[in-house]
């Protein structure tokens, strides 16, 4: 029987304490029935409707914000996974120099500072692609290049793990390559998509350093962008309140793509459907 | 990675380069010249034929106004007040610095219709990059409420691209009750190198102003300087500054003082005004003081407003100025900005007598005679603005 | 298989991966191209901006040459420096409190690990800002922890203002999730049998922990250190909400500055060309010790 080494567990709890305890103060405070972020005083829903200018609900320009980044994330996972579901069966499956090149090329933003990303799409933007602008446009095409690599990574694993024995079956049973892939490694595949799709929606609206180079101005800003540009000032609970929002909204999708997955791992006989799915989200 | 995939990837790029000539947009590099303007030489802003005001009744355009503002520069009571006239919103992106703001208008960061605070030493640039258009006169008919002094600027003969904001000198707030004696006389700004304030101290984030204070501290009296050895000079106290107090470096004077962050930070006049409304319950706005120096040395300017020569809404962005010049709206706008207007009744003596300013900060307002005797920030040419320029980068990294 | 059913499918795998690559090629590969064109390109007088050019045979180097000499020997310089010490210490940092917990989750968690597992992942769903944004809150004067130290000998400071110590605990905070996760695969894939049979040599647990362990994970910790300080290097948002200070400014502060608060984007562009350099060489030099190390073992 292992003792559990007492300083280790208590290393430990007090590490998980410190890395949540901070983010759960945020969330509280914005239920301060004042305008101080640091000092209570007292409860209240005033931040996120009850105040008739300042709260999330009642500020323009906090409600252009929620919607800029909603609008954002919905918009990368149209767009970032088809083309990342086919750059992960293609690339896993097609042997060439191009795609040698392509594998390499798509591991490098998870090394590459954003910073450095962003500029260049900032300097590409304004430079040379004149059919992009500034705004919207160009932080889709933003979110989209960095949730790639995410798409690849997550459909990529569970693609080796499928592994190519059912797919040749169905071909060894006279199906064309497109009717194998359409019917028997897609269905495989769907929790993995689902998986990947709430990582680049978490991922999108979490983003920061490439919505605030490639924005336009207030019209395109998002919650990450009007949290950096208001921290420092004299800015309202209302702040911890459209952070917490966000939170909330990444936690619900995350809570419903566990739920179809589970639904799913159910429908197809597993009697363990819970824990495969959080072993399919964990695995990554 | 192999040096023919080094090679393939490296032809990926140049080929697709080969999309890029699609040309460049953005930063126009025109062949114009830098029309530099001072008191003693006036200059009347060059309107090319490409570029002409918008025609005079031309209706107005549908959705938001979008306009580019210091933050907490403008009422969002007189914002809301606008919607309910015109029913269109107004949808503010803020800078913290006027070179921000240029650029950002000029790379297209900032898709906006209107400039709220155009630097005045900022203005031949805009107007040399094709950013601005001329103002169609018909539609500001509040135009006569401005102060005479103003209406035919030095800096934009004619009124043909911009109108006046606000007006306001530059010069030191304080805590009266937290300094060790309230800054008067000749030599005020020395508080800002003196070592007993150190970690209170406050220096404006703007390279004119944060440098000219260098320069005047230096013994050096024009702030338009071109030379050199004169910005070097500068540099040195400003570092002398960093090493003694390390000040803070934001356009957030009006909140620092008032909540005691610093107790002595340089800042526009305006800041004092608007920090009366930033004090703590218990706190008195006589714990607020302003310094100066004596008006041969104290700089003045005031902030224009400009519409965008790529405007979406530029009949909406007439409106607005017109919105603007009217004297019940900007007295509205004063009581939450704080900062004077330039309009008839916002002279420094009526605003006293008035009793809406606090007698201690009397002087942190603009009389006429100021106006027109305060030292001027003027344009610089474009190869000394960027030594300016690349001096305080270099204070901003602290080396 | 038939060559001309290989080659059919070799088609279709490449169709459904063209979209792919031909977008990673626009928008990845491209734009660094776009960052030499804009910082060896032509200077406007006017503005002082570069407009860029796209023939290399028209590159002009005097800015770039400018800004490199600024870099090695002027004001940037402390910059760079001042970068790369705060990475330092900070994953010196993220290594003494992440490599306990890595360790204890992945051998003595028991029962707890599911758990403490998901605990772990949990702060990736918190968006960066709202952890930073946390801090401040607490670090400002009024804020609890602020005045928690105020009790403490040196305490009573302005924890957001110029403190180099506030930034790099917030780099820390924030790239420490980062960290652990790779370390924990690490350590979860070494073979208990190992330590069973250290055990059974004799090996008390601290010996085992320091001649099976520590050496077994030496590999996931450089690569888990490396994906960690990579994008640290290029943090600018960590110091600004912290701090916003010059004194405490990062490499990324200043390629911000030049692009958004500047009308010379050029010599943002010239420090990005720098920094990547700067981050290539390391990365290769990290390769090289893999591959290195890879042939020692598989001799």
């Amino acid at each position: 029987m292992k003792r559990t080494p007492k300083f280790l567990a208590f290393f430990t709890g007090m590490y998980v304490l410190w890395s949540l305890v901070p983010v759960v103060i945020a969330v509280l405070f914005s239920f301060n029935s004042g305008r101080s972020r640091s000092t209570w005083q007292g409860f209240s829903f005033r931040w996120y409707w009850g105040d008739k200018f300042s709260s999330v609900w009642h500020d323009l320009q906090y409600r252009t914000d929620l919607r800029n980044s909603l609008v954002l994330a919905a918009l990368t996972i149209l767009i970032a996974t088809p083309i990342g579901v086919g750059l992960a069966i293609g690339l896993t499956r097609w042997r060439s120099r191009p795609a040698q090149v392509a594998n390499g090329v798509l591991l490098l933003p998870l090394i590459t500072p954003e910073l450095v990303v962003g500029t260049a799409l900032f300097l590409v933007v304004t430079n040379g692609y004149s059919f992009l602008s500034l705004g919207r446009p160009a932080q889709l095409v933003g979110h989209v290049t960095f949730s790639l690599t995410y798409v690849v990574i997550v459909v990529r694993g569970r693609l080796l793990s499928i592994g190519p024995d059912l797919e040749e079956a169905a071909r060894d049973l006279g199906a064309t390559p497109l009717q194998a892939l359409r019917m028997v490694v897609m269905p495989l595949l769907t929790p993995a998509v689902f998986a990947a799709a709430v990582l680049v929606f978490a991922t999108s609206i979490d983003d920061f350093v490439v919505s605030s180079l490639l924005s336009s101005g207030a019209g395109s800003e998002t919650v990450p962008v009007a949290i950096y540009g208001s921290v420092r000032g004299g800015a309202t609970p209302a702040l911890n309140a459209l952070a917490t929002v966000m939170l909330v909204a990444s936690l619900l999708a995350l809570v419903v793509v566990f739920a179809i997955m589970r639904l799913m791992h159910r429908r197809s006989g597993d009697s363990n459907a819970g824990e495969s799915s959080l072993k399919e989200l964990a695995s990554w | 990675m192999s040096r023919r995939h080094f090679l393939a990837l490296s032809a990926a790029g140049l080929g697709a380069a080969g999309l890029t000539a699609c040309g460049s947009r953005g930063s126009s590099s025109t062949s114009n010249t830098l029309q530099i303007a001072s008191p003693d030489k006036p200059v009347t802003l060059k309107v090319s034929s490409s570029n002409q005001p918008i025609k005079s009744g031309t209706s107005r355009e549908a959705g938001s106004l979008r306009i580019a503002n210091y933050a907490d520069y403008v009422a969002p009571e007189l914002l809301d007040k606008f919607k309910q006239q015109t029913g269109a919103a107004v949808e503010v992106s803020t800078f913290a610095t006027d070179v921000e703001a240029l650029s950002k208008i000029a790379s297209g960061a900032f898709n906006v219709d209107l400039l709220l605070s155009t630097a005045v030493d900022l203005l031949p640039k805009y107007v040399a990059s094709d950013l601005l258009q001329p103002l169609q006169k018909s539609y500001l008919t509040n135009f006569d409420n401005l102060w005479d002094s103003v209406k035919d600027p030095f800096y934009d003969q004619g009124a043909q691209y911009t109108v006046p904001y606000t007006v306001f000198s530059t010069g030191i707030g304080f805590r009266t009750d937290l300094v060790k004696a309230p800054l008067t006389g000749d030599n005020g700004w020395d508080a800002m190198w003196d070592a007993q304030y150190t970690g209170a101290v406050g220096l404006l984030d703007s390279y004119r102003e944060a440098i000219g204070l260098g320069l005047q501290h230096a013994g050096i009296d024009d702030i338009n300087t071109t030379k050199a050895a004169d910005i070097a000079a500068a540099k040195a106290e400003l570092k002398k500054m960093l090493t003694a107090t390390n000040p803070r470096i934001d356009v957030l004077g009006y909140q620092n003082i008032p909540e005691a962050t610093t107790k002595v930070n340089q800042l526009w006049s305006g800041d004092m005004l608007l920090a009366v409304g930033y004090l703590p319950a218990g706190t008195g706005p006589e714990t607020l003081g302003y310094w100066t120096p004596p008006i041969a040395k104290r700089v003045i300017n005031n902030d224009t407003i400009s519409i965008m020569r790529k405007a979406q809404h530029p009949a909406l962005a007439h409106e607005f100025i017109n919105f603007m010049l009217d004297p019940a709206n900007a007295k509205i706008n004063q009581a939450y900005i704080g900062y004077q207007s330039t309009l008839r009744g916002f002279e420094a003596e009526t605003l006293i007598a008035d009793g809406t300013i606090p007698k201690n900060l009397a002087n942190a307002l603009v009389t006429a005679d100021d106006f027109a005797k305060g030292l001027r920030i003027d344009a610089l040419p474009a190869a000394v603005d960027t030594l300016w320029q690349n001096t305080w980068s270099s204070i901003n990294t602290g080396s | 298989m038939t060559r001309t059913r290989r080659q059919q499918l070799n088609w279709l795998w490449a169709g459904l991966a063209t979209p792919g690559i031909a977008w990673m090629a626009m928008f990845f590969v491209v734009p660094f191209y776009a960052v030499a064109a804009v910082a060896f390109g032509r200077i406007d007088p006017i503005l002082q901006t570069a407009a860029p050019e796209w023939n290399p045979r028209y590159w002009q180097f005097d800015s770039f040459s400018d800004v490199f000499h600024r870099v090695v020997s002027g004001d940037l310089r402390t910059v760079f420096v001042r970068t790369l010490v705060y990475v330092v210490v900070a994953v010196a940092g993220c290594i003494a409190v992440g490599y306990p917990v890595a360790y204890f989750v992945s051998r003595h968690a028991g029962r707890w690990r599911a758990a403490l597992l998901a605990l772990m992942i949990l702060p990736f769903w918190v968006s960066y800002l709202m952890r930073m944004l946390a801090w401040v809150n607490l670090l400002q004067p009024q804020g609890w922890v602020a005045r928690a130290l105020t009790t403490l000998p040196g305490g009573d400071r302005a924890w957001l203002s110029g403190q180099p110590i506030t930034v790099v605990f917030g780099l820390v905070y924030g790239y420490v999730p980062f960290f652990i996760l790779p370390l924990y695969a690490t350590l979860d894939r070494i073979d208990g049998r190992l330590l069973e049979a250290a055990r059974d040599l004799g090996a008390t647990s601290k010996q085992s922990f320091w001649r099976v362990i520590v050496p077994l994970s030496y590999q996931g910790l450089v690569a888990a250190s490396v994906i960690t300080a990579l994008p640290m290097v290029g943090d600018y948002y960590t110091n600004a909400l912290l701090s916003a200070s010059p004194k405490t400014a990062m490499i990324g502060n200043q390629i911000v500055y030049f692009l958004q608060d500047t009308t010379q984007p050029q010599i943002g562009a010239s420090l990005v060309l720098i920094l990547s350099v700067v981050l290539l060489i390391a990365m290769a030099g990290y390769l090289v010790s893999v591959s290195r190390a890879q042939k020692l073992v598989t001799r």
